[in-house]
């Protein structure tokens, strides 16, 4: 099968709406088709992967800690908008320190998000066989 | 009367909406997605006028510590 290049763009803060792990649980599925996959948060998107998310009595499971198996399926391309996170009073510290490890570098552990500006995203999205927007 | 928002106000105008028909005996609670509009952001200015008015508001615990809003909260 031909791999292509898929980009999944969340868009929603984490439980207000099934959108979130909806995507998350698609992205696996297409890791396990060994497409080449990349992750983008935009707008409320970026609340999925901040540090420090806590359920405890609203009777939902926090599946924020998935975010830190991505890197073992090798999805290592997770692109967050820059202005995203200046509107909502956040930057790169809030969030979690996703990492991958670098076959080609000794298995060298390695960030997985870059944090980048809307411009440079729409550079990214124009280069995707496939884009998802959740 | 409580009006509640359960909705972030950078996705949906129900903040904006809920504020231009509240009084001055209404109160707001804030709940779900809604504890967005509790941060410090861009958003800020939506609510900051009510508190210049000595206008309490209601956050939903639970909502904004799985959000870890609480301790960003102004």
């Amino acid at each position: 099968m031909a791999i292509k290049k898929f980009m999944y763009l969340n868009r929603k803060a984490s439980y207000g709406t099934v959108y979130a792990i909806e995507s998350l649980e698609v992205v696996l599925i297409a890791a396990a088709f060994e497409q080449d996959v990349s992750l983008a948060f935009v707008d409320d998107g970026v609340y999925q992967i901040v540090e420090g998310q806590n359920t405890d009595g609203i009777g939902m499971k926090n599946f924020s800690k998935t975010y830190h198996a991505l890197g073992d399926y090798d999805i290592n391309k997770l692109y967050v908008s820059a202005e995203s996170l200046e509107e909502r009073g956040l930057t790169e510290a809030d969030l979690m320190p996703l990492v991958y490890e670098d076959e080609d570098d000794d298995w060298a552990e390695k960030p997985s998000i870059k944090v980048v500006s809307n411009a440079d995203l729409t550079k990214i999205m124009s280069e995707q066989d496939v884009c998802l927007s959740f | 009367m409580l009006h509640t928002v359960n909705k972030s106000s950078f996705e949906r105008n129900s903040l904006q909406s809920c504020l231009n028909i509240i009084d001055d005996t209404s109160v707001i609670l804030l709940i779900e997605d809604g504890v967005i509009s509790a941060a410090n952001n861009a958003n800020s200015s939506m609510l900051a006028e009510l508190a210049t008015q000595g206008r309490s508001l209601c956050i939903a615990r639970r909502c904004g510590s799985k959000r870890n809003f609480i301790k960003s909260c102004r």
